[in-house]
């Protein structure tokens, strides 16, 4: 029989909604747990101040979120903790803070791993209901792709899954 | 020439939704109060409509994401009334414990980081943070026990889905709950010195013969059940709520006000009102430490509310403690019901007070209708009320000052806008063809 490990020193996290393109870190977890390969912890995130409570020793997060912003949809790109995001789409309740806030406050009380990795992925449609765009969609599979090789030199070792 | 000026806080920060404050004024004289709440109207009440009463849990509780087991518990309750459903003793047990978890989570974070940063001269939370870490550290941690509960119960920690008519769709693990015993025994100390610390803070004196509401219940602190209390008038049964009180819609909100139906007058919600109407009924390690800390209730100042949700946090993990020791078995986990046409309704404590919901089900199990009356929304003339009170003491030519301590009483009430707006007048003209 196969035993497979499942490694916690590594956070993945998507943040979004299962609404429109706001579910493409969501989308992108779901692939990331079928692959049998891979053997991260995943959390599906509605508000960034759930990381508070997950990222207690941890070593490394990679973060998943679909943002608004001036490129086309679908476009991908990788920041490397510290971030500034003024691109992040506003947030809508101040009692869930944006991702930069949470990050920070996690710093100010040495909760934050050692290596944070924020993947975003433009979206257009934000539509309750909605599917994700065309657009987005097509490019769910690099985004795992990044995800994947992000995390290809994290020795798979901790927990049994 | 009497001078106007207007000050107007376009976007209140640290509350739960969109809303602004416009202040209106002719030389020192108050010419308008409003607190504008303009998050777009949600609709939930008609979303429930034709919706089958298992559905009604899982909907409402996606009003608010602070508050999603007062929303579960409220319309389970109604909807069980009106099917004359009663369920059994370790139900109502694990159903306390999940609203345990909820006044943790919710009172936690507000108090940490929301509503502390004001009293020390903060910005944010954030700010707070770099001056005092081990607070900050220390109420996440308890925020995180409250977030514990709810995912062991409810299924996760935001929205949970554990909750239905009847009682829970899984049983709780016994083992996962009593494993949580050590976090909460840490959690019930903890939770004491936050609020020493928090009652060390220098308070406004700003004092307000409020009429206070809330549930209470002759055998424990107010949550699940209980008639509604007064400390102006006499008790009256929850079927009774919609004779006297009422809500109505404001020019300048998208949230409905309530008040009360005789006087058209304000009143007030929340943990304050809670604690001054069921002191007797804390925890004793919640009562030893309000003694302590000279908490002397009828406590009539607003920013002390911050005190009165550490009280309340300390009585939920002894309460939690009691519970989880007790690791009360589910079996069946739900019980079954007959469906039949009928009403019901219920009101229950959401942590910053008492919500109301009604529905009239069909014989096939569709809702009728459906009326949800939150605590920001009865709430929110008070709200305006003491802001008329409170500015003549804050108010100064630097308006953006003014703004803050206007930000700073309102979240003293820790509003919930995103509960508030769920309704909005809908006037049809009719041409005459």
């Amino acid at each position: 029989m196969k035993t497979t490990f499942q490694n916690n020193r590594c956070l993945v996290a998507g943040i979004g909604s299962p609404h429109g393109d706001d579910q493409a870190g969501w989308l992108v977890l779901d692939r990331l747990s079928q692959n049998e390969n891979f053997h991260f912890d995943v959390r599906k995130l509605s508000a960034p101040i759930e990381l508070l409570d997950i990222i207690e020793g941890r070593e490394c997060l990679v973060c998943l979120d679909a943002i608004e912003g001036s490129e086309p949809p679908g476009t991908i790109k990788r920041y490397l903790w510290p971030f500034e995001a003024t691109w992040m789409k506003c947030n809508r309740s101040t009692h869930g803070m944006d991702l930069v806030s949470v990050l920070k406050i996690a710093e100010s009380v040495g909760l934050l791993p050692e290596k944070v990795i924020l993947w975003t992925i433009n979206g257009i449609d934000w539509t309750p209901g909605a599917k994700v765009n065309s657009s987005v969609k097509n490019n769910l599979h690099q985004l795992e792709d990044h995800v994947t090789q992000e995390l290809s030199d994290m020795p798979a070792s901790q927990t049994r899954k | 020439m009497t001078e106007s000026r207007s000050i107007k806080v376009k976007a209140l920060t640290r509350v739960e939704g969109e809303g602004a404050l416009h202040i209106r004024l002719a030389g020192d004289v108050i010419e308008a109060v409003e607190l504008n709440i303009y998050e777009p109207p949600r609709y939930f009440e008609a979303f429930l409509r034709g919706r089958s009463v298992e559905e009604v849990p899982d909907i409402t509780a996606r009003i608010c994401g602070i508050c999603p087991v007062a929303y579960q518990m409220s319309s389970i309750h109604a909807i069980e009334n009106a099917l004359k459903i009663q369920c059994s003793s370790e139900t109502r047990l694990l159903r306390r414990l999940l609203y345990c978890g909820e006044w943790i989570e919710s009172h936690v974070l507000h108090t940490h980081l929301l509503h502390a940063p004001d009293f020390l001269g903060c910005a944010s939370g954030l700010e707070m943070g770099q001056s005092y870490p081990d607070e900050l550290k220390r109420g996440l941690r308890l925020k995180k026990h409250g977030n514990q509960l709810l995912d062991v119960l409810g299924g996760r920690s935001v929205h949970p889905i554990n909750s239905t008519v009847g009682g829970f769709y899984r049983a709780p693990s016994r083992q996962r709950l009593q494993k949580l015993i050590p976090d909460f025994e840490w959690g019930l100390q903890a939770a004491i010195e936050a609020t020493r610390w928090v009652a060390g803070f220098d308070f406004p004196d700003f004092q307000h013969d409020y009429e206070m509401i809330s549930l209470s219940h002759p055998d424990e602190y107010p949550m699940n059940e209980g008639e509604i209390v007064s400390n102006k008038r006499p008790a009256i049964s929850v079927d009774r709520f919609e004779q006297e009180f009422q809500e109505y819609q404001v020019p300048h909100s998208t949230a409905l006000q309530a008040n009360r139906v005789e006087e058209n007058s304000s009143y007030l919600v929340g943990p304050l009102a809670r604690i001054n109407l069921n002191r007797d009924r804390l925890s004793a390690k919640a009562k030893r430490l309000a003694d302590e800390l000279h908490f002397e209730t009828p406590c009539t100042n607003i920013f002390r509310s911050i005190i009165a949700r550490g009280l309340e946090v300390v009585h939920v993990y002894e309460e939690a403690l009691d519970i989880l020791r007790q690791a009360p078995a589910l079996s069946p986990a739900k019980i079954s019901y007959e469906y039949q046409a009928g009403e019901g309704c219920a009101a229950t404590e959401a942590p910053r007070g008492l919500l109301y919901h009604r529905y009239v089900v069909d014989e096939t199990g569709l809702v009728k209708q459906a009326q949800i009356i939150p605590p920001t929304s009865q709430n929110q003339l008070q709200i305006e009320k003491d802001l008329r009170r409170f500015l003549p003491g804050v108010l100064c030519d630097d308006d953006q000052q003014t703004a803050r301590d206007c930000e700073w009483l309102i979240r003293s009430y820790d509003p919930c806008i995103s509960c508030a707006t769920h309704f909005l007048k809908l006037d049809i003209e009719r041409l005459k063809s």
